[in-house]
Order: structure tokens, then sequence, then C-alpha cells
């Protein structure tokens, strides 16, 4: 395969331009192939590969250059006698400016691994051209452009790519070759065929699918999502799986929806369930995960991929770990790896190199992480993770390997391993110890009201409509008659005692009167009958803020916002509990999708402001007042806290 | 049509014409930026170091190291930049786009690198990869790359390990701070 590239450029106006990125990445990906100059270029072999540029333009030197250096390639340089250190006038008039190269920066490309060749004196097309003279005069080389390259200018490149059977023949008294672009063929020498590459060309002989597993790593979440979408070599697929998780790591992850596939389980699979399942959802040749908690180095797919690429008895790439976060210091002791130079806050943490001897000892003894690329065809020989007492990935890599597989080092910190605070891990167990307890109360405070029904039973009378019965109670508490509101709730709770409507309206009356026990009391008995009640949950968090039971207000409402996702009211009252807990970052969340869906809503604008004023973000507290005073020029708040910003 | 997100040089150029256009001066967003750049730098002695972006040479002076090189595209900045600093000897600044270090015949080698706000589409576009390899032939292996932008616009991650990220209040947008060991 001959490639031809013209401009290389940090972007790319039209298609004779390839943008540095895509360039970049073609040449990572040309590294499973050989890359030769024509003199060794033999048609027959698929695995090699020649780089040829027509032109030669300034950019190539200036943008492609110290790329192609850094993969120590070489390539061959078209270059048009007459067009030296010249403009491209000739076709300004469909391309954009672009000087070509002067004879430095020629001899430049040169040193720096380009082999010169000849695209004719002035690029016109030889086919066209009558005098034998002039198509001889064409294809002659200058001395002092010989000279910029004393191995070079032996091989020929058609103008335009044409050629018919005269310039074929002339081109055989001056060059040892020829290339075309458009009737040539892999057989001649003297009419070998380039392929013209694009943004778009890939040469990549393999597919990643990465996978990030979470379960309840809310916090951590953005920076492994990323750490995965900013990788020098872009996965093919990143799938982010929740095992599901109690906290707001999927709402977290919803945020890069557009870039990464999400999937959440109903129910919790465990490791080996859940990890079976991802692996399952996606389609590569390659496979690796990464915990949410834990972040990839930008160059984990870039090398891995290649590793596996290049050592095709090898079904995994494992690679080097840095270690850090709060309890890092104590993770690296155990695991005797050494502080990173000029910090006490990252940990080198090194494994031995795999060869066949190390496999014995890999059943015993893990030196392989369970974020290593894999193959998934080993993967599916082997039966994929497996309950056992290892850790689940140490069991599937040891089976991996002695199925006669090898494993490769890629001596790279390319795993940011994290450890966490104890706070961390301590938050999270309350939460569990705080829903517990909660659901126990539920229990205890029915039976309190099951004795309460009976207690009003028998002086009731006997009501039949159940949404008039309810219409009618709201009319009465809207009316301000809080004690015949009160009676007929009983009344109608009478005739429908499980009606969990009936039961928030009750009470609803009870907090109106100030009776926030009896009202908590009749919310839970609501959602035992309802417990997907989004209101009765609101209710229920808003008397728990007034009891400043904190955590049972933030579930309750929290409950509510799943349920009702897009209700103004749940959203303000869940934004506002955040910010009074000080879960700022939260309160911000909840203030921004309420925005999203109710943009004029002057609470949320209002709210949105206190809180960057408190966080001392006055220009976007500022920007927030004014919203409000653009869609209320009169509220007083709104102008006072301006004021008191600017002064 | 093709419409191109690099900033034409003629227009920063105009905008350098003012002194300090940013008004970093005085401006406590900035001089908290410093004060981070000063927290996060590893506490060592560097003998040459190189200011990408430097500007007006706003942090270039506060760098340690024995010999200091700061660069920007702005020929109007470094004219600034040289007159605020003419009485520091150990410091130079040329103008030069971060795409230009290749081409230059000087030492290319440091042991501390600073970027500051230079990754941004109007400045590199589909430039990345470029900017890594650029940075990785200037860098000494155990040296020490500062990248500090604002994270709105900044889409890059180096491959090298990091020592630390810190995010920050920066003006109305978050600044990332990050300090990397090659």
């Amino acid at each position: 395969m001959i490639l031809l590239y013209h401009k290389v450029y940090l972007e790319s106006p039209t298609e004779w331009w390839v943008d540095t990125n895509d360039f970049w990445r073609q040449m990572y990906e040309l590294q499973n192939y050989e890359v030769v100059n024509l003199a060794d270029y033999d048609p027959n072999n698929p695995e090699q590969v020649v780089i040829t540029f027509d032109g030669i333009y300034e950019n190539v030197f200036q943008y492609a250059l110290p790329v192609l250096k850094s993969f120590g390639y070489p390539f061959e340089l078209f270059v048009v006698g007459n067009t030296i250190g010249e403009d491209n006038t000739f076709d300004q008039h469909v391309e954009p400016p672009a000087r070509f190269a002067d004879r430095q920066q020629l001899k430049a490309l040169v040193a720096g691994g380009g082999r010169l060749q000849w695209h004719s004196q002035s690029h016109i097309d030889l086919t066209k051209e009558e005098a034998l003279d002039t198509v001889r005069a064409e294809l002659s080389v200058p001395e002092d452009i010989r000279s910029l390259d004393p191995k070079g200018l032996k091989w020929f490149g058609y103008p335009y790519g044409n050629h018919d059977q005269r310039l074929l023949d002339i081109t055989k008294e001056h060059f040892q070759g020829a290339l075309s672009c458009v009737n040539g063929n892999d057989i001649d020498q003297y009419q070998f065929n380039r392929v013209i590459v694009t943004n778009g060309s890939s040469f990549a002989r393999s597919t990643v699918s990465l996978i990030i597993a979470n379960y309840n790593y809310g916090t951590f979440v953005p920076e492994a999502i990323e750490s995965v979408l900013h990788q020098t070599i872009q996965p093919d697929e990143i799938l982010f799986i929740d095992d599901c998780s109690t906290d707001n790591s999927v709402e977290i992850a919803r945020r890069y929806e557009d870039k990464i596939k999400i999937a959440r389980n109903e129910k919790n699979l465990g490791i080996v369930g859940n990890f079976n399942k991802a692996v399952s959802l996606t389609s590569g040749d390659y496979i690796c995960f990464l915990g949410a908690d834990n972040r990839f180095r930008s160059d984990y797919v870039e090398k891995c991929k290649l590793a596996l690429d290049k050592n095709k008895n090898a079904a995994i790439a494992y690679t080097y770990a840095a270690i850090f976060g709060p309890r890092a210091e104590l993770h690296a002791l155990k695991a005797k790896a050494e502080p990173a130079p000029d910090t006490k806050d990252v940990f080198l943490w090194r494994f031995p190199e795999f060869d066949r001897s190390m496999a014995e000892k890999l059943q015993v003894a893990n030196f392989i992480h369970g974020s290593s690329m894999y193959r998934r065809q080993a993967f599916e020989k082997v039966g994929g993770y497996q309950k056992s007492e290892k850790p689940e990935d140490h069991h599937l890599f040891a089976r991996i390997v002695s199925n006669g597989w090898d494993a490769v080092l890629v001596p790279e910190f390319t795993l940011e391993y994290r450890q966490h605070s104890e706070d961390q891990a301590n938050t999270r167990l309350n939460t569990e110890m705080e829903l517990a307890y909660t659901r126990k109360l539920v229990k205890l405070r029915t039976h309190d009201f099951e004795q309460l029904k009976v207690a009003v039973q028998g002086r009731l009378e006997k009501y039949v409509d159940l949404d008039k019965g309810v219409s009618s109670i709201r009319q009465l508490m809207n009316a301000g008659d809080v004690q015949a509101a009160f009676d007929l709730a009983r009344k109608t709770l009478q005739q429908f005692p499980e009606q969990a409507k009936v039961i928030q309206a009750y009470a609803q009356i009870q907090a109106l009167k100030g009776d926030l026990d009896n009202a908590e009391i009749a919310l839970r008995s609501a959602l035992l009958f309802d417990p997907a009640f989004a209101d009765v949950h609101n209710d229920l968090g808003s008397i728990y803020f007034r009891q400043d039971k904190v955590e049972e207000a933030i579930y309750h409402i929290e409950q509510a916002a799943k349920l009702k996702p897009d209700n103004n009211i749940i959203l303000k009252n869940l934004a506002e509990i955040y910010e009074t807990s000080g879960r700022i970052e939260d309160s911000l969340r909840t203030y921004q999708k309420l925005i999203e869906l109710y943009p004029k809503d002057t609470e949320a604008l209002m709210g949105l402001g206190n809180i960057c004023q408190k966080l001392e973000r006055l220009g976007d507290a500022s920007f927030f007042y004014n919203r409000v005073l653009e869609l209320e020029p009169n509220n007083p708040t709104a102008r006072q806290n301006l004021e008191a910003i600017n002064t | 049509m093709f419409e191109s997100v690099l900033q034409p040089l003629e227009e920063l150029e105009k905008w350098w014409e003012k002194p300090d256009p940013w008004e970093y001066e005085g401006n406590l967003y900035d001089l908290n930026r410093r004060a981070m750049l000063d927290s996060v730098l590893p506490k060592k002695q560097y003998k040459r170091v190189l200011d990408i972006g430097c500007g007006d040479g706003f942090m270039t002076a506060r760098l340690p190291g024995e010999e200091i090189i700061g660069v920007d595209v702005s020929k109007k900045a470094i004219q600034q930049a040289e007159k605020k600093n003419n009485d520091l000897t150990h410091i130079k600044f040329y103008a030069h786009s971060l795409f230009d270090l290749p081409t230059l015949q000087w030492d290319q080698s440091f042991d501390l690198i600073v970027i500051t706000g230079v990754l941004y589409p109007q400045y590199i576009a589909q430039g990345e990869m470029l900017a890594y390899a650029i940075i990785d032939n200037l860098l000494k292996p155990g040296g020490h790359l500062i990248s500090c932008h604002i994270d709105e616009w900044y889409h890059s991650r180096f491959p090298y390990i990091t020592l630390s990220r810190t995010y920050y209040s920066y003006r109305e947008y978050s600044h990332i701070l990050e300090v990397y060991l090659k």
C-alpha cells in the first residue's frame, strides 16, 4: 500500500488537507505495518506501506515532520521543481493559500527521514504535451535540486496521476519507478497506484471496547469518564455500566450520554454477573475495564492496543499503576510502591515482566491488575468471569494464561489507581444505615396509624365519590377553613382508608395545623399504600425538613424527584434542601436542571444567584440576578442583592 | 463552506496593542492563579525553564530556573514582556508559536515547561497530538510540565504521570491546573 498525502495542518479546509490529530492517529496505526522507502517496497507484501507526499508544501515541514520524526518513519517527497519556496497561486481559486517548502525546509525534511523524488518541473499534464523535448525537460532534475538529496530523485510521480504509453517509456529512461494515483496497478513498478489519504482514513487492525464499571462512585465518575474521553487513541466503543447504584452516579454519567453508552442494572448483579453482562453488551476485539473511581492516563488505549496488536500470542496487556488519592501512601506501603520523584502524593507501582515461567506464579500471586486490556477471543474461550475465591479478574487472567496465551507488560504508569479516604466509605455506609433505620420507622408508625384509624372509625358518615371528596377537602383548605377541611378529610378517610391521596390531604391539614408528628405518620402510611406517590414523598420530605431531620428529608425529596423528574416544585425543594445541608454542587446541578426545563423560573434563578453569591462567584451571581430582573423588573430581592454585589 | 476556528494572528496583535489587555494585574482571579501556581510548583531548583504562551510575562519572572525562556505567538506581547523584565538577565523572550518550536535551532531540552492558556481550539484547532509530540521533544525525562487552562475550553490530557490536578474558580470559568512528571 502506497499512501498519498498533500497537506497536513491544524485543520482541514478541503479534502486535500489532513488535520494533525488524524495524521498522528494514522501514523500510530501504521505501527502495525512495516513502513519502507519505495526502493524497498514489495507490492506483493501486504504488510508494507510507503508514505508519500506531493507538493511539497511548507505545512508538511512544519506540521507533519515532527510527527514523522517521533515515529521514526521513512517517507517520500515528490517535489515540483518550479514551486520550491513559492505560493500556490495556480490553484487559489479552489484551495486556500499554502506556501511550498523552500530549500532549507526540504533539507530539514530529508534530514528527518524524507527522501526527495520528482513530480516534474512545473506540474503540467504530460499526456497532453505534444513536444517531446518539453516532456523530457519536465522529467529532468536540475543538479541544484539533486544536491538536496544525493540518495533520492530516483522515482517519478505523474502530474495529476496521468500517464500513457509514451510518457511511461520516457519515464523509464530517467527513473527507477513511477507512481500514479488514478489508473495505476500493483504490478508494474512504473505505474504503482497510490491511496489518497483523508481525515477519515483508518489503518487500524483491531477495535477496542472500554467499559467503565460503577457502583456508587458518584463524585469520582466525571474524572473517570473524562480520562477516557481524552485518550490519545479513542476506544471504538465506551460503555458505562452501573450495577444498581443507590447514589446519583447514573445521573452524573448521563451528562456524557452523547459520547458514551450507559447501561444500568435493575438489580445489583455483583462483579461476576455485572462484568460478564458488560462484555456481552460490547463488540470490540479488545476489552478493558476501568473502575469509575480510577482514571486511565491518556495513552492507556494507545499503548495497550499496540501491545496486543504487536504480540499475537499475548491475550492480555497489563501496565504499571500510579497510586493517588488520600490513602495512596497506606496502599503504597502494602504494595511496596515507591513515591514518585518530587511529590508525596503519588506512588509508582511496578509489576514484573511476563514470561512463561511466570504463568505458574500467576496462579498464586497476582501481578496483572483488573484494568488490563485483553482479547475477547480469550475471554470467550475460557468462559468469561467466574465465581472463585480469587478476585474475579485474577481468576480470569490466570485461566487465560494457563490456556497457553501470554501476557505482555506495558511498562508505563497508565492506570491511575485511586485510594479512597475512609470518609468516602463511611458516608456511604451511613446512608445505608439511615435507610435501614427509616424502613424500620415506617413499619412502627404504620402500627400507630392503624390505631388512629380505629379511633376515628364509626364517627364518620358515609362518603361516596373519592375524587370529589379530595377536591372538596382542597377547596376548604385553600379557603382557609382548616377545621371544616379536617372534618371532611376524616370522613373521606373512613370511606377510603387505603387511598394514598386522601391520606395525603389529611396529612397536609395536620401540617397546616402545626401537628407535624401526625402529618408524618399519615404520610408514611400513604407511602405504604402507594410507594411511588411523588407528591407524598415531597410532602414527607418537607415535614422532615421542618423537623430538622435532614438526611430523611433529602432521601424522600430525592425519591419524589426520581418519580416526577420534571416537577418544578419538587426540584426547587430538592435544590433548597441540598443547599441548606451544604451539598452545594448537588444544589447547583438541580438548579441547572430546573433552568433547562423552566428557563424563566425566577425562583430558580434567584436560588442560583444566591449560591453563586455565597461561593463568591460574583460574576455568575450578577448574571442570574440580572436575568431575574429581565423577567421581573421590580423584583426587590434581586435588585438589593445586585446592589450589594456592585458595592 | 469551511469556517476556520483559528483566530487570525493579526487579531491577537491588535489585542496586544494595549498593555495588559486581559487586565491580569490587580485582578483577584489572576493573583489567585499566580498563587495557585506557586502552591503546586514542586519545590526544586530547575536549570532550563520554558514558559509557553507567556503573554507579557505575567508568570514568567516568578518561575524558578537558572535560565528561563518565554515564548508567545504575539510579537506585541513579547515587546511588553521584554520591557517589563528588562532588568532580569536570566530570562529571554521570543515571539514564536508553539508549532514553531521544533523548527528552531536553540537547545531543545528543558526540565520545567509551563504552558498557560494555549491549548484552546482558537489557537490549536485539531492540534493536540502535535502539541504533545512537540512538548515531549522539548521536555527532559524526569522533567515537569505544568499546564494551566480554562477547563471548559481545554481538551487535553498529557500522557505523563499526573502529580497533581487542581480545579479552582477563575472569572466566570473553572481553571484546571495540572502538574505532570515525564
